[in-house]
């Protein structure tokens, strides 16, 4: 690795870091209710104040920008990922039908088990999302599906699971309310406490995740010339799918499915950037698009913000095209 | 002399007769069944009574539930064969309606329409239509340099379109508050908003276009030529192709328009169809239509009976009946393409 390439690195941690204060500070001020800078700053310095708007921007903004940095930097790994272990450039954790596996599992176990502890829920929609990837990695293979002909079959356990969920929110109205905007991709819903509950498991996984990323371009390579190289590949690959699906999966119980994001972020990344790079270049990217959407949301609509999703989607055809006019050139 | 039974087209003729007279027989079962079952049980004696023209009290809902059922009949069986002349222009048995931004386009187009001029039944009609055929020609377009090395592309472009279109369809019905509440239905595909109008509409739409379609299949074998061969053998190819399209979009604009987003049905029809059938444009048409006419009468037979009084929009239920259907699909396709 030569001097410029980590000079370009640190130049760009250090513009989206501050990219990612302002955006916050600008998410912490503009909203149903906006705020002086100076009511702001208080609430953030005296989190403990008993005033209304310290508890407003404590209990329902703060964590809502948490949640934006939190899922927008995981996802975009977790996308990162994806896309160079299972050599698709179109991979991404809501287009193998994780996203909304994870959902359905979130919306049953609160129909099932209304009391269900947070930390119980998070690992059981998370196993729910390993097990869909499971199920449709097999059914890939055993398909010998193309690059593109395996994003379809995860629209098609996308729609399905979708549907699912659907007809669970009109079966049981009185139950769905609340649970229907936990999982519409959207970042409210989310507490202080459920960030407390996956802070932990979500920064060991980054701190892994980078550190395994330091061979990333390796997978690039096929089994017998890594062999050759002698890097343990097998075991690498196994490590590193199963941390980008549960991060994708953790986050997504939070959250809800967010298509395309895991998808695009990777995109705009990887001209510039390789290997642990471009991992730090990703997350960084990715909560600065976040909390962008999100700000965007509030302004287009100040009172019923609209999930954040919503507007990633937008973006998503046309990055669609490009990629897959670069990198997908010979597919039935 | 030849002898007839022995000989093979007509053999092969009477075999396609037997299945399509076949599904039509299931398909009037069905929508028989449909009549009689619901949140309030109509008994066989009542729906005599009504045939015949003496009056009793459950008149009027037989009467909504005729003018539902006929929707639902017809609009899968629309899309159905829709998307089977679509697949014969394109050569690519994976284009449907809402694989190719069709639905979603067209959705957004009649949403646009009512929030700036006004609701009106004709003018939905013309904005469906128009939208289905701008929304397939925008996904053709864009991928049309690379379709013979890249044909799931179109495929692929199409969806992410669609998720375009549906978030902006979101974002009107969201902003215009309460006044475009009956375009909600557009985004799940549900026949509750059926009124007689739409009845009517979906009924003149179908006497014009199918008819059509039917008169077309006779010349579309052709079609499935590449097109040197097409045209050495003198046929008029860019305008079959032009006319196969308008019918293709009137028919599935119009039945986007009375039920909104239907899901898989427009995919899985014809090569449902085709396993039965094989690629001959006539057979393949009707059956196309009876399978989806039939898949979409049960999704909605059993979206309104599973939860009654409530009910599941059928494009849901659709959704959840067509897609492992989807996913066999996929297996036959990749399975051919690597042996």
């Amino acid at each position: 690795m030569n001097n410029h390439t980590h000079h370009k690195i640190i130049v760009f941690v250090i513009i989206s870091s501050l990219l990612i204060l302002i955006l916050s500070a600008l998410n912490l001020k503009i909203g149903a209710i906006h705020y002086t800078w100076q009511e702001v700053l208080q609430a953030l310095l005296h989190p403990h104040a008993h005033q209304v708007n310290t508890i407003n921007i404590i209990k329902s903004k703060l964590p809502i920008i948490l949640t934006g940095i939190i899922a927008g930097s995981g996802l975009a790994i977790s996308g990162l990922l994806l896309q160079h272990l299972t050599r698709n450039p179109l991979a991404c954790p809501s287009l193998f039908g994780i996203e909304y596996a994870t959902a359905l599992c979130v919306i049953l176990c609160y129909m099932l088990m209304p009391t269900i502890a947070k930390p119980h829920l998070i690992m059981i929609a998370s196993s729910g999302g390993v097990l869909t990837f499971l199920l449709m990695f097999i059914l890939a293979k055993r398909m010998h599906a193309t690059t593109i002909g395996i994003t379809l079959i995860g629209v098609v356990f996308n729609a399905l699971y979708y549907s699912a969920i659907q007809a669970i929110m009109i079966a049981f109205p009185s139950q769905s309310q609340a649970i229907l905007y936990n999982i519409s991709g959207s970042l409210y819903g989310s507490s202080l406490s459920d960030i407390g509950i996956i802070i932990i498991p979500f920064s060991l996984f980054m701190i892994i995740s980078y550190f395994c990323s330091k061979h990333l371009s390796y997978l690039e390579l096929d089994e017998s010339q890594a062999i050759a190289l002698g890097v343990p590949i097998k075991r690498f690959r196994l490590i590193l799918l199963g941390l980008s699906i549960l991060l994708a999966t953790m986050i997504t119980s939070i959250i809800g499915p967010l298509l395309f994001f895991g998808l695009i972020i990777p995109h705009f990344v990887r001209p510039f950037f390789r290997d642990q790079q471009a991992v730090i270049a990703c997350g960084m990217t990715g909560a600065v698009v976040l909390l962008l959407a999100e700000l965007s949301t509030k302004l287009i609509s100040p009172q019923t913000p609209l999930p954040a999703g919503t507007l990633i989607l937008l973006a998503a055809a046309p990055i669609l095209i490009l990629v897959t006019k670069k990198y997908v050139k010979y597919d039935f | 002399m030849l002898n007839m039974t022995s000989n093979p087209t007509i053999k092969i003729n009477y075999q396609m007769q037997t299945k399509q007279l076949f599904g039509a027989a299931t398909l009037i079962i069905l929508f028989i069944t449909s009549l009689v079952i619901g949140t309030e049980s109509i008994t066989f004696q009542q729906l005599l009574s009504y045939i015949t023209g003496h009056h009793t009290t459950s008149d009027f809902i037989l009467q909504l539930r005729i003018h539902r059922e006929a929707t639902a009949l017809l609009c899968g069986g629309m899309v159905g064969l829709g998307s089977a002349i679509l697949q014969g222009i394109t050569r690519n048995d994976m284009v449907a309606p809402d694989l190719t931004g069709m639905t979603s386009i067209a959705c957004l187009m009649v949403v646009i329409g009512a929030y700036t001029i006004g609701k009106s039944p004709a003018l939905t009609l013309i904005l469906g239509v128009l939208g289905s055929a701008i929304g397939f020609l925008i996904c053709y377009l864009l991928t049309c340099k690379r379709q013979d090395k890249n044909k799931l592309m179109l495929v692929l472009i199409g969806i992410s379109i669609s998720f375009a279109a549906n978030a902006v369809t979101q974002l009107i019905l969201l902003h215009a508050n309460n006044e475009l509440d009956e375009f909600l239905y557009f985004l799940s595909g549900s026949l509750y908003a059926t009124t007689f109008q739409t009845t009517k509409l979906v009924i003149i739409m179908a006497l014009i276009a199918i008819p059509s379609a039917l008169i077309l299949s006779k010349h579309f074998s052709v079609l499935y030529l590449d097109d040197q061969t097409s045209q050495s053998i003198g046929a008029p190819l860019r305008r079959l192709q032009f006319i196969s399209f308008s019918i293709a979009s009137l028919l599935i604009g119009s039945s986007i328009c009375a039920i909104g987003n239907m899901g898989f049905i427009g995919i899985v029809a014809p090569n449902i169809s085709r396993m039965f059938v094989g690629n001959r444009p006539t057979s393949l048409f009707i059956l196309s239509f009876i399978i989806g006419a039939f898949i979409y009468l049960t999704a909605d037979l059993i979206g309104r009976t599973i939860i009654t009084p409530a009910e599941i929009p059928a494009g849901i239920t659709a959704n959840i009946i067509a897609a492992p259907l989807f996913l066999f699909i996929l297996y036959r396709y990749f399975r051919g393409r690597h042996e």
